[in-house]
């Protein structure tokens, strides 16, 4: 039954939280009945276990139940509505870098991780390109790629061994960008991150609110056995660079809360880097992201660490996270992306239902924005159990990040930049170049330097296009 | 609009008399062209024939890992159970006992082989068929194994990659040589998921539980979509669960329903305009490039699909040659026409010879030049009125036009054969999966089977060349070199004005769960699919 006099619209939840951050509050008056459930809360679904309901409440659409609450945060800079409901990293992080402190770390944050998910676009692609499917025509100066795609992704064996080929190639154009991994390589316990400052990149001093980018392409190798022609690649260390530069701003604004910036970032590092030990998110590391509750971050960070699947109940009764992580499991205990998408779903429908509560009675606009961001958030979080659960190309995996990509095609509020990339890494590394492809056009209007990984993706997609049979063009 | 659209009225009681039992409807671009494999032409025939046939090996729609449900498999990757032979010229596979055909028969490596043998006996027409010929030698049972060993023309880095074609029972044929016209093209026996047959208004399929099938929706049922809004209307009021293309325009209404889900579909999809260079002025490059000049595409894009040209990631996106902008062989240095130039094209006209009479360019020989413009019928789901709105903006540049909707059959027999050519424009769309091999539409026809879908046989030497290069490329470097090189050249010669790329979103309501679509060939993870709506009466 249609409680509101309007549904909210694609676009009609920016228009409420620009009213709202100009002081202009909005909400729909509700006539809302405890018997009727709210407005765009799907009663189709099959019921699922219902979410403890202490968690809902500390979770930060909650803390934006109402418009008092929504305005306190938009108040303060209207970088937190580029940064939540527009997906634009760079405006806010020249928006919430005027503030400094704690909102400028979480949008120095934010492309921290979405740097590191564009260095596994250009890793992934490498490996599977120059490892998987080599061609005798391949460069030698992929021996650098692959050592750093290896170091990246935590073989420290495999790239020290292609490390070690370089020393062939002292005239390889990727000599000197290899030049620091080399050194980062040679030590018995490398420490991350290695000292990238050599690198012929030009980035300013690290800037509170800046959003430097990188040139391209850096180089070109030359193909071997009779080939003449060269492979133009942007390298792979100015994406890594890029992360670090920004992860040092974000540090500096965070002060003593660093630890914070650790633990938000925990699920997209690299797996060479260390394990975090989590601490609590603040309130500005939750809003807006793929979190909910201050213990989720915690909870992610032991999960992408040593405990692994284990943190799953050990985590339970304090992450809305793994809460649902533990009911999303098969009589078998097996993880199920199915149950997991079903919590999800949940999650928003409950999400709506007590923050109408919270807000006396009232639906706001935002709460069902709110609602639809935790959802593809917990999708893209539940994602990574299988991972460590079973291996990182799982199907469950799969199958809930293209539901959150899915939910981004749709809801521009979703489609997290650092999310999207992810998937499309996650996709080279099982040798399919078609949605991450368009993942990664699309986020180069965005994020100019990005285009970096797109030199890797597109030698993969090259190497694919040709490996298999041409079945052609079809009507 | 939603409350005015006369059909409405007339959606709301189809959609009561359409939902029933288990039984899962829902609206294709089309039928299907043929419901044997061998001679599919069309996505539509793609997507229906993965429901009742298995290919030999697919790739998963989620991981892209190589699998096989007719094969025996290991129980993790690589998954298929292989042998490699000869230096890796063969393969050995086994194959999965106690599998049936759809008519009960026992389906065994003799059927693989049978099938192997219709696609490399020549005088099968299947250009799929062609596909298979450049990578297999030959296959042969392995006796008491229950095994095939298949023969390769060249030791391939992934040999599975090479045997993704749909398996065919040797029982229904009387030969190797098959024909698209017997009677198997409507009532075929596969042995997927489900069983199907073609009838004149739609195509139904059944479950047909096998040891490697159990498909969990009883019926589906295949109508043809007709008018774009009436799809989405009769899909928000619950009378077919699933629209295969959603046009954009429509998606926003999809998208903020509560119990219907937009689902995303990895095709490479891009449209064109033909041109017909061996036709009257269209012979001379100039005229096709005043013709270029003269699409406004930014207003027919907002015309005919509705995009914002505000929008910053926009589901239809301009293209200046044969592949989407995303994809590595697109040549970024040639920009998309956007905007109508008239004053250009007005030159160029007036550099051909033609001459401006009260507003008509007339040719050299006196009289109006004419152009004659056909289009896929179907294309119209997706781009409302694109056809008129085509043939608007060249009569408002001075060309006078007739235009004709074409169907979806003859579009396959004859404009993608080369045998429309009394027209002068054909508007269609090509789309592709990872493999983006745009050679059969722009080689020259040969009889080797080289430019097998070259709509207006163009015939030039320089692309030809171009094209020769990209075959006989060594490295990935020199094929995309050769393609940019094509793109540049085709954007200048223009036997296409292409337009642009459209994504594909399908919706299905949300009773039909776990619906994974797979790139390309849509159904392959059918198995999967269930439907937990309440039973609703057939009739009122």
């Amino acid at each position: 039954m249609r409680l509101l006099g309007s549904r909210p619209r694609r676009g009609s939840w920016l228009v409420a939280w620009v009213f709202l951050a100009s002081g202009v509050g909005l909400s729909v008056q509700s006539a809302c009945t405890g018997s009727v459930p709210p407005e765009d809360v799907d009663t189709t679904r099959p019921a699922a276990d219902v979410l403890p309901a202490a968690l809902i409440d500390a979770s930060w659409p909650l803390m934006l139940a109402t418009p008092a609450d929504q305005e306190k945060l938009t108040g303060t800079s209207q970088g937190w509505v580029a940064l939540i409901l527009q997906r634009k990293y760079e405006s806010a992080t020249t928006q919430l870098g005027k503030l400094g402190g704690l909102p400028a770390a979480r949008a120095h944050a934010d492309q921290a991780a979405l740097y590191r998910q564009a260095a596994m676009i250009s890793s992934w692609s490498y490996l599977v390109t120059y490892e998987e499917s080599a061609e005798p025509t391949d460069p030698a100066g992929t021996a650098h790629l692959l050592s750093v795609a290896y170091a990246l992704t935590g073989d420290l064996a495999k790239a020290r061994e292609y490390s070690a080929k370089m020393d062939a190639f002292a005239a390889d154009p990727s000599t000197p960008w290899h030049a620091p991994w080399k050194a980062w390589l040679a030590q018995e316990n490398p420490v991350w991150p290695p000292d990238l400052s050599s690198l012929p990149l030009n980035l300013p001093p690290p800037t509170l609110g800046e959003s430097p980018q990188v040139a391209f392409p850096n180089y070109s190798l030359p193909e071997q056995g009779g080939a003449t022609t060269s492979i133009e690649t942007a390298d792979p260390g100015a994406l890594v660079a890029l992360a670090l530069w920004h992860d040092k701003v974000a540090h500096d604004a965070a002060g003593s809360n660093g630890a914070a910036v650790d633990t938000y970032l925990a699920r997209y590092h690299f797996v060479i880097e260390p394990d975090v030990a989590g601490v609590d998110l603040p309130y500005e590391f939750l809003v807006g992201s793929d979190y909910l509750v201050p213990a989720d971050g915690p909870f992610m960070a032991d999960l992408m660490g040593a405990k692994g699947g284990a943190a799953v109940e050990q985590w339970a009764s304090k992450s809305l996270l793994a809460a649902m992580a533990a009911q999303s499991r098969n009589a078998d205990g097996t993880f199920s992306a199915e149950l997991a998408g079903n919590h999800a779903a949940n999650l928003r429908d409950q999400l709506i239902v007590a923050s109408v509560a919270k807000n006396g009675g009232e639906q706001d606009a935002a709460h069902s924005t709110f609602a639809d961001i935790a959802k593809a958030g917990a999708m893209r979080s539940l994602a990574f159990v299988p991972e460590v659960e079973v291996r990182r190309q799982s199907e469950e995996s799969g199958k809930l990040r293209i539901l959150a990509m899915e939910m981004a095609d749709t809801k521009e509020h979703t489609a997290c930049p650092a999310g999207l990339l992810s998937l499309a890494a996650w996709d080279a590394g099982n040798g399919y170049t078609l949605r991450g492809a368009e993942i990664l056009h699309d986020a180069i209007r965005r994020y100019p330097s990005v285009e970096a990984s797109r030199y890797a993706l597109d030698i993969l997609a090259l190497r694919r296009s040709r490996q298999g049979p041409a079945l052609g063009p079809q009507q | 609009m939603k409350s005015t659209h006369p059909l409405f009225a007339a959606v709301g009681l189809l959609g009561t008399v359409l939902l029933g039992g288990a039984t899962v409807t829902y609206y294709e671009e089309s039928l299907p062209t043929t419901m044997n494999p061998l001679f599919a032409r069309t996505m539509v025939d793609f997507r229906s024939h993965e429901l009742i046939f298995d290919r030999m090996v697919f790739r998963s729609a989620i991981n892209n890992e190589l699998r096989s449900r007719v094969l025996v498999e290991n129980a993790q990757a690589p998954y298929v159970k292989l042998e490699r032979l000869e230096a890796g010229l063969a393969v050995k596979l086994w194959v999965k006992e106690g599998v049936k055909w759809h008519d009960g028969e026992k389906f065994g490596p003799e059927d693989v082989c049978f099938t192997i043998a219709a696609m490399l006996d020549e005088s099968t027409p299947s250009p799929i068929a062609k596909t298979f010929r450049e990578s297999i030698n030959s296959c042969e049972s392995v006796k008491g194994e229950n095994a095939v060993i298949i023969h390769f023309k060249k030791a391939f880095h992934q040999p599975l990659e090479h045997l993704q074609f749909s398996v065919l029972p040797k029982h229904s044929f009387q030969g190797t040589s098959i024909s698209p016209d017997l009677d198997f093209s409507s009532r075929p026996i596969g042995t997927g998921p489900m069983k199907g047959a073609k009838g004149r208004k739609e195509v139904k399929f059944e479950a047909f539980a096998n040891v490697h099938h159990s498909p969990k929706i009883d019926i589906l049922s295949l109508n043809e979509g007709g008018d774009p809004f009436v799809q989405v209307r009769t899909l928000l009021s619950g009378g077919v669960h699933g629209v295969i293309s959603v046009a954009p325009p429509l998606r926003p209404d999809v998208a903020a329903a509560d119990d219907v889900a937009l689902k995303s579909y990895d095709l490479r999809s891009w449209w064109f305009v033909a041109v017909n260079t061996s036709k009257g002025a269209l012979k001379d490059k100039r005229v096709r490039q005043a013709l270029n000049l003269t699409i406004d595409r930014n207003e027919l894009r907002e015309l005919t699909i509705g995009v914002d040209p505000n929008d910053d990631n926009p589901p239809c996106e301009f293209i200046s040659g044969p592949f989407v902008q995303s994809s590595p062989y697109y040549n970024r240095q040639i920009k998309p026409v956007e905007k109508s130039d008239r004053a250009t094209a007005r030159t160029l006209m007036t550099a051909s010879g033609a001459t401006e009479n009260a507003g008509r360019w007339m040719w050299t020989d006196g009289q109006p030049i004419t152009l004659k413009i056909g289009m896929n019928a179907p294309l119209d789901a997706e781009a409302k009125d694109l056809l008129n709105q085509v043939g608007n903006q060249f009569q408002a540049g001075g060309f006078d036009r007739t235009v004709y909707k074409i169907t979806q059959d003859d579009w396959a027999r004859k404009a993608v054969t080369g045998q429309m050519t009394d027209f002068d424009l054909l508007i269609g769309k090509w789309s592709f999966g990872q493999v983006e091999d745009v050679n059969p539409l722009f080689h020259s026809r040969s009889k080797d089977g080289k430019g097998a879908l070259n709509v207006f046989n163009y015939n030039s030497t320089v692309t030809d060349a171009i094209l020769g290069k990209f075959d006989a490329a060594k490295t990935d470097t020199e094929a995309r070199d050769a393609y940019h090189e094509l793109h540049a050249s085709l954007s200048d010669d223009l036997p296409y004005l292409f337009l642009w790329k459209l994504d594909t979103k399908s919706a299905w309501r949300n009773e039909v769960r776990n619906n994974t679509i797979s790139p390309y060939y849509y159904f392959t993870e059918f198995d999967g699919w269930r439907y937990e709506g309440a039973a609703v009466p057939a009739s009122p």
